[in-house]
């Protein structure tokens, strides 16, 4: 629908129209059919112009260079880190190209140079796996049925109850993660109801506890837009005809969210697998996950080839979960869209 | 439908138990730190009587006021860069072809999908690499970097839902591309200019992790001061602290809320 | 209000337009199209949709530009020019008012982007709303408004600019069957007050022939036919054009000395018809032609009428009857009766005659 345009940005002057076409379309474009910009017609030098509409597709460059520069090239130099060496003195980086790093991810190299295996890191990742699984499988369980009840709700009280669901996600997340130190240490509330402290905090559990409470809002709010749209009449229609409760919960109503869903469950997943605060001030040193391994290195332990390499082994991590899902999502027939 | 919805409930009666349960998991948590924020005693979390003084404290205390002069200093620059930029993209999305749109789209949406961490240690790599001195600098431009896509969200949103006609009305009645933006886009997308600035300030002012990696050690953010509290060890101070945000945050959202439905 | 037509018309010179089509490959939407359009002239683009008339008029108006060809205003060549550069307004289909401002801010708009200042515009604005009889409703927003009173103010907001050209794309497509009837009247009542240039697009036919001084009917991004209305519903230039117009039944002739012989063997007098001989060769090589009969042109005769059928159904549709036969060939005739006249039971044979020279031969 796109001709040859001129380049107009809000606010400037409007260049002459020979211009070739801004790169970015041009170049992001190849194969379809345009026509030459600039091209000479009977007229001579002719002015082509865009076609008037809401935006000059240049309008995106400011933004999208400076995620670029900003998002994109940080990528790079990481990516780049990981395979240097550490500086001299701990700081930054240096020296050629190697793997050691990765390597290292896996064997500790003795003093005689041979190479053992070493399972600390890969325990690391496991257990950062693990624990953002469990709070994705917790956060779904418990997120389906009220996403479900809250859109059987009349419109006001949904809106309301949207609502709630928002504020804490709104509110600092620091705060809310400090609110579960205060409430299972052993002087806390938890251990007063019980008479006896019992040992909660700094323990894999109460990272548990903080993930799911932090990531709860990402899985209702998606899994509650799908259910709204659904005709609970249909629910109805199943019951009528003689389905059991849960066949029509497998039957009917979960196929209806399961976009939702699929979406709730990468909202989750992702942040979780690359949590920090979570595990540092509930964790302890007890449950040490991914993003304290790479706090760790880059901090206190001044290894940025290591860390840099454990990023993009998250990195990488987090790319395979988003290429599952989006297939999952596709062989659902549905389209997932997270933004 | 109501009558319909509400047979259909009493099929599920779990449902509403665990829609009960979830509402009171969410909201307890922080009127816990709010009901500790009133204890007299200096051990944190052993309840010993109401009192006010550490609010007092939290008031009194200088490096508190400059970590949050710090906090807004830098949750304003980034809301309004943030959300210029998100103009832009949002306007230009449209007039792009898909592959190119879709390759926009990816940028602008990297910041949300990327683990906070991975890119919090990239950008400082970037700034080290670079040899930029961490700051208040360094701390901005890094939050104008996140909060483009969440300011990005409603605007785009907004635009989906107007007619795309009146652009061309505007121009074919004699305004100029830049008069078309000032006189007809920009008034017309305002309310999800507001929402998109709303979500990149509230974003900015939350973000803990990248400006720990990119603050260095001069400048201090009211998270980073929390922390650093934190670290110290647990004092009913942080809980007059984390009161005082949670009302702020409280009445910015009820606000957000209700201008919101007033409009419709 | 009323804007002298100081051009020399607008000239359509080969304009041709081509879009990637969604599922690749390219769609021509206007092959070469020339026309044109006099001033003070109401003219109009009709076609189904699809077929290259609203991109003719964007590309007037300068939303769309053309891949070959010149749009020219009088002596100015446009279609070089942004829309905004152009003495040429145009009223949406959705009418696209700014809800953000009132029906007089809307009307007042664009002649603040000349310079205006709002209170210079203010009476001309006035002006505007009074031609399109909407006086009242200034302080209003467009969303209080029905559809026809936005239908006005879009109206009064092109044309409170005094354009050369006013361009209208299926204006009342979205009004209901009898406010669209009033504003049919009403526009040809603007059009012949301001003398402005009118070029109305719609797939509507009647509408096109009602409202018309002139019109082009569009076929697959080309020009079938421009003409009167008359000309047009009486002398189509094509098949096409007979099909899209009115209510035609179509016969396959063959040309010969006597007249045409249909496919039943029946013979239609050569005086019957008229057209065949301007067309040339219409029928091709074997000397076949297609006779386009109009309903009004058909009458039911005694046993001596050239043609014979079989009534298939009789239809009272009020004004008149329409009789629907079968002729000896298979072919389907629809023929209209006045009411009050007898009319046969379905299953009677007739004798059916073509009023003299009324058989309009067509290219196929």
């Amino acid at each position: 629908m796109t001709d040859p345009v001129t380049p107009l940005t809000p606010g400037t002057a409007q260049p002459p129209a020979d211009d070739p076409a801004d790169g970015l379309a041009a170049s992001a474009a190849p194969g379809t059919a345009r026509t030459r910009p600039g091209r000479a017609s009977s007229s001579g030098a002719r002015r082509v112009h865009r076609p008037a509409g809401q935006g000059a597709r240049s309008s995106v460059l400011p933004g999208t260079l400076f995620l670029l520069a900003l998002v994109g090239a940080p990528l790079v130099i990481v990516v780049a880190y990981s395979f240097m060496s550490r500086g001299m003195f701990g700081v930054g980086v240096a020296g050629p190209f190697s793997v050691d790093s990765y390597v290292r991810l896996l064997f500790d190299t003795q003093l005689d140079g041979s190479k053992i295996f070493d399972p600390r890191y890969i325990g690391v990742f496991w257990q950062s796996i693990w624990l953002a699984a469990l709070t994705t499988v917790c956060c779904a369980v418990l997120a389906f049925p009220m996403a479900v009840w809250m859109a059987t709700r009349s419109p006001r009280t949904r809106a309301l109850l949207v609502f709630a669901v928002t504020i804490p996600f709104w509110t600092n997340t620091l705060v809310r993660t400090y609110a579960w130190v205060l409430i299972l240490n052993d002087n806390g509330p938890v251990s007063g109801l019980l008479g006896t402290p019992i040992g909660l905090l700094y323990t894999p559990f109460a990272t548990a506890v903080g993930l799911v409470y932090v990531s709860l809002p990402f899985m209702i709010l998606p899994v509650y837009s799908s259910a709204e749209k659904f005709d609970f009449r249909l629910a109805e229609a199943a019951y009528d005809l003689g389905a059991r409760r849960l066949t029509i919960l497998r039957r009917v109503v979960y196929p209806a969210v399961r976009p939702g869903l699929v979406a709730g469950v990468v909202l989750v997943f992702i942040p979780s697998l690359g949590a920090f605060l979570q595990p540092q001030l509930l964790g302890g040193g007890k449950s040490l996950m991914i993003g304290n391994l790479i706090e760790q290195q880059f901090g206190a332990s001044r290894n940025w080839p290591l860390g840099s390499a454990v990023a993009v082994a998250l990195l990488v991590l987090t790319l395979l979960t988003l290429m599952g899902f989006a297939l999952a999502g596709r062989r659902g027939g549905q389209k997932v869209s997270l933004m | 439908m109501n009558r319909t919805r509400r047979v259909d409930l009493r099929r599920f009666p779990a449902f509403a138990t665990v829609s009960v349960l979830l509402l009171v998991f969410l909201y307890l948590p922080l009127l816990v730190v709010v009901v500790y924020a009133f204890n007299t005693g200096r051990i944190a979390t052993i309840w010993e009587g109401f009192s006010l003084h550490w609010f007092g404290d939290v008031v009194a205390n200088a490096d508190i006021r400059n970590a949050t002069l710090t906090s807004l200093q830098v949750a304003a620059v980034a809301t309004v860069c943030s959300v210029v930029l998100a103009i832009g993209i949002a306007l230009g999305l449209a007039a792009l072809r898909r592959t190119a749109r879709g390759a926009v789209m990816l940028v602008a949406g990297a910041p949300l999908v990327l683990p906070e961490i991975v890119l919090a240690v990239a950008t400082l790599a970037m700034f080290a690499f670079l040899d930029v001195p961490l700051g208040m600098t360094t701390v901005t431009l890094a939050h104008i970097a996140f909060c483009v896509p969440f300011a990005l969200l409603p605007i785009r949103a907004r635009l989906a839902d107007m007619d795309q006609r009146v652009f061309e009305a505007a121009a074919d009645l004699g305004a100029s591309p830049w008069r078309v933006f000032r006189r007809v886009t920009l008034p017309l997308l305002a309310p999800g200019i507001v929402a998109g600035a709303l979500m990149a300030f509230i974003v900015s002012l939350d973000d803990f992790l990248i400006t720990f990696f990119v603050a260095g050690p001069g400048t201090t953010t009211l998270p980073i001061y929390i922390y650093g509290m934190l670290r110290v060890g647990i004092t009913p101070a942080v809980n007059a602290l984390s009161t005082l945000i949670l009302l702020v945050s409280l009445l910015v959202l009820a606000a957000a809320y209700f201008a919101g439905r007033k409009r419709g | 209000m009323t804007s002298a037509a100081s051009h020399d018309g607008l000239r359509i010179k080969g304009v041709t337009r081509r879009f990637p089509a969604p599922e690749g490959g390219i769609v021509t939407a206007l092959d070469d199209v020339s026309l044109a359009i006099e001033p003070a002239e109401f003219f109009v683009l009709l076609g189904p949709s699809g077929c290259g008339k609203t991109t003719l008029l964007r590309t007037i108006a300068g939303l769309e530009y053309p891949d070959e060809g010149e749009v020219w205003l009088g002596s100015e060549r446009l279609d070089v020019l942004p829309p905004y550069k152009r003495r040429v307004n145009t009223v949406f289909q959705s009418y696209a008012l700014f809800p953000h401002l009132t029906v007089a801010e809307n009307v007042s708009f664009g002649l603040e982007m000349e310079g205006m200042s709002r209170k210079e515009a203010a009476p001309l604005v006035a002006e505007a709303l009074e031609l399109v009889r909407l006086p009242e409703h200034g302080r209003r927003r467009p969303a209080q408004l029905s559809g026809g009173q936005q239908q006005r103010v879009a109206l009064a907001r092109a044309l409170a600019k005094r354009p050369e050209v006013l361009l209208l794309d299926e204006p009342l497509a979205a009004l209901d069957l009898k406010l669209r009837r009033g504003m049919q009247t009403e526009l040809k009542r603007i059009q012949q007050t301001t003398g402005v240039t009118f070029v109305f697009v719609t797939h509507d036919q009647e509408e096109a022939i009602s409202l018309g001084d002139r019109l082009a009917v569009f076929q697959e991004g080309t020009v079938a036919q421009v003409g009167t209305p008359q000309e047009v519903y009486e002398r189509p230039a094509n098949r096409f054009v007979a099909d899209f117009i009115g209510e035609t039944s179509f016969l396959t002739a063959e040309r010969t000395d006597a007249g045409f012989r249909l496919r039943g063997g029946d013979v239609l007098p050569a005086d019957r018809v008229s057209g065949a001989g301007d067309m040339g060769d219409t029928g091709g090589g074997g000397g076949e032609v297609t006779i386009a009969l109009r309903p009004e042109h058909l009458v039911i005769g005694g046993a001596d009428a050239p043609l014979h059928g079989v009534v298939r159904e009789s239809v009272y549709v009020g004004s008149d009857v329409r009789v629907g036969a079968e002729l000896a060939g298979g072919e389907q005739v629809v023929v209209r009766l006045p009411v009050g006249a007898a009319f046969p039971e379905p299953g009677t044979r007739v004798g059916l005659d073509v009023l003299p020279g009324r058989g309009w031969a067509v290219a196929s």
